[in-house]
């Protein structure tokens, strides 16, 4: 059973506010999905190795290319201002 | 015949005989795209205007001899989930509901370098979270075979656009079956390549080591060619295998004599419906005329597929929408208390209800106390998913299937159960999770009228042997016409 608390730790976790009707929902959905992802425990899989299956980490030279202008990239933003992202006041 | 019923490779004749010009088909797909879109809603962006644009560049192109590629000038639908430079990328969600990149998708960029011409972006379950595309945020598209059902999900705008004629053929991805499925309910074909062959440099991330682009045909051979164009090596994804690209197309060989084909008696179980398990038994006959042998196999971890799945790609959905703060792109809540407050807001009013359910599973699989009795198992389960896989194709060229276990269901039937929602996926999570190539192609239909989906599954890197699988079947049952 997933709790109402737990509910409310993992949307702490998550950064979101959920309603009452939201957290009582989700509560009976989540106990369901992880019913059925308790499946897994019915399986002995203290044997089986995680390791990297022979691939390994790919990387590039450090090199400096053709980038995107501080224009570009602030396009999308929902406030700017003199050339920077706006956010709220984060130290009092 | 009308333009929209006709496949891109006969479009492509057409337009290299000059019998036909870029900017004439163009016309005639949005003409078509007005007419049967009331009813279909496909579309969530509409680029006219730059289609039109295109076709006019593509036809001078042409006129002034220069070669073009085989594409150049075919209509396109494009999934709102891969960036496209200048035009809405909204991932069906509120909270990119105004986000135009400012760069391509790299199979986007290589669509456009080969001349094909965009229609417009297709609609989709919010972040591709879903199977029937009713989670989008901006509209419930209709199955263009019955309207009164879902097109399935989560590319369920670009399986519906093909359907209906209103683009000769899309571009979807698939992290759970998110093309296949989709294909299975509109009677179209649809490809999830193996993973890594096609480059997600722009594709907006889901979960990372399952999410493949993919093409939406009319024809095999068209979902072939669309495939050779996006295929290769890309600095961009460190994912992406080395390589030129593939040329599935010219390779085509449909003959089926000496090849083995495999019945995993896992994907015939309860669930099932009759007649789906029918239609893909008689495909089985159909490759036995053709020359194949068809024998039965096992994948015996195929029932722990659906929780594995759903634990791995929640796991990486959350850590990959955690970026959505309200600061560098997408929407911001108009009030808040503070910098927290503002995170919390802007993500509880911009992301749909499915979305938040799989970040709260996600984020619950990953937390302390949980991660190794879920997470760390689902890994290992896949590693062993993937064995089974191997040791099944030391036997077997390729693997017939189900694509879905019914038919397209009816708009709403299933919104308010989440459990069956996921479970309409129990065929097509396990090759994401395996990293297989797979294809779903019409093979039948129900006593109601609707398409069949027929999947096909094979090794990985084998997606030759599934083009030449599905190519032989359609030679022999042919296609679905576009419907409507």
């Amino acid at each position: 059973m997933i709790t109402k608390s737990e509910i409310e730790h993992l949307a702490k976790l998550s950064r979101l506010y959920l309603t009452d009707a939201e957290r009582e929902t989700l509560a009976k959905e989540m106990d369901g999905i992880v019913d059925m992802a308790a499946q897994l425990q019915q399986l002995d899989l203290d044997s089986v190795e995680l390791t990297l299956d022979g691939r390994r980490n790919v990387l590039r030279e450090d090199e400096i290319i053709p980038s995107y202008s501080r224009d570009e990239i602030l396009k999308n933003a929902p406030v700017r201002e003199a050339g920077c992202f706006s956010v709220p006041k984060t130290v009092e | 015949m009308e333009l929209y019923r006709m496949t891109a490779e006969e479009l492509s004749a057409l337009l290299e005989k000059k019998e036909l010009s870029a900017a004439e088909l163009t016309k005639a797909q949005f003409e078509r795209i007005h007419a049967v879109e009331p009813d279909v809603q496909s579309y969530i962006t509409l680029t006219e205007e730059e289609a039109l644009r295109r076709a006019a560049e593509i036809d001078r192109r042409r006129s002034e001899g220069e070669q073009l590629s085989k594409l150049a000038g075919i209509p396109i639908g494009i999934k709102d989930n891969l960036c496209t430079k200048g035009v809405r990328t909204t991932c069906a969600s509120k909270m990119l509901g105004n986000f135009e990149p400012v760069y391509s998708a790299t199979a986007v960029e290589k669509l456009e370098d080969a001349g094909l011409v965009m229609t417009g972006k297709l609609n989709m379950d919010e972040f591709a979270m879903g199977s029937s595309t009713e989670n989008s945020a901006f509209q419930k598209t209709k199955n263009p075979r019955d309207l009164t059902r879902v097109p399935g999900g989560s590319s369920g705008g670009s399986a519906a656009a093909v359907a209906a004629g209103e683009c000769t053929f899309a571009l979807g991805s698939d992290t759970g079956g998110s093309i296949r499925q989709p294909a299975g309910f509109c009677g179209v074909v649809g490809f999830k390549p193996t993973y890594g062959t096609v480059s997600r440099y722009g594709l907006v991330a889901f979960a990372s080591s399952l999410d493949q682009i993919g093409p939406l045909a009319r024809s095999v051979k068209d979902a072939a060619l669309l495939c050779d164009l996006i295929t290769g090596r890309d600095p961009r994804d460190t994912t992406s295998v080395p390589g030129d690209g593939s040329n599935y197309y010219g390779s085509l060989n449909p003959e089926m004599k000496g090849k083995v084909l495999g019945l995993p008696k896992e994907f015939f179980g309860e669930g099932i419906s009759d007649e789906v398990k029918s239609a893909v038994l008689a495909a089985a006959k159909v490759y036995e005329g053709l020359g194949a042998t068809v024998k039965e196999v096992s994948v015996p971890l195929i029932d722990y597929s659906l929780p594995t799945y759903y634990i791995l790609s929640s796991a990486e959905a959350s850590s990959n929408l955690a970026r959505y703060d309200g600061v560098k792109y997408g929407f911001r809540a108009a009030e808040f208390d503070g910098l927290v407050d503002m995170y919390n807001r802007t993500r509880s009013e911009g992301f749909g209800s499915e979305v938040k359910r799989r970040i709260m599973l996600g984020t619950y699989v990953l937390s302390s106390g949980y991660y190794d009795a879920y997470y760390k198992r689902a890994q290992k389960v896949q590693r062993l998913l993937r064995q089974s896989f191997d040791e099944v194709f030391a036997g077997c060229d390729a693997l017939i299937t189900p694509t879905s276990p019914t038919t397209a269901f009816k708009l709403g039937e299933k919104l308010s159960d989440s459990m069956q929602m996921y479970l309409t996926d129990i065929c097509t999570v396990s090759i994401n999770i395996a990293g297989l190539p797979a294809m779903s192609l019409p093979c039948g239909r129900d006593k109601e009228g609707l398409p069949i989906g027929l999947q096909l599954i094979g090794n990985r890197f084998c997606d030759q042997t599934i083009f030449d699988v599905g190519a032989a079947f359609e030679a022999e049952f042919g296609r679905l016409d576009v419907a409507l």
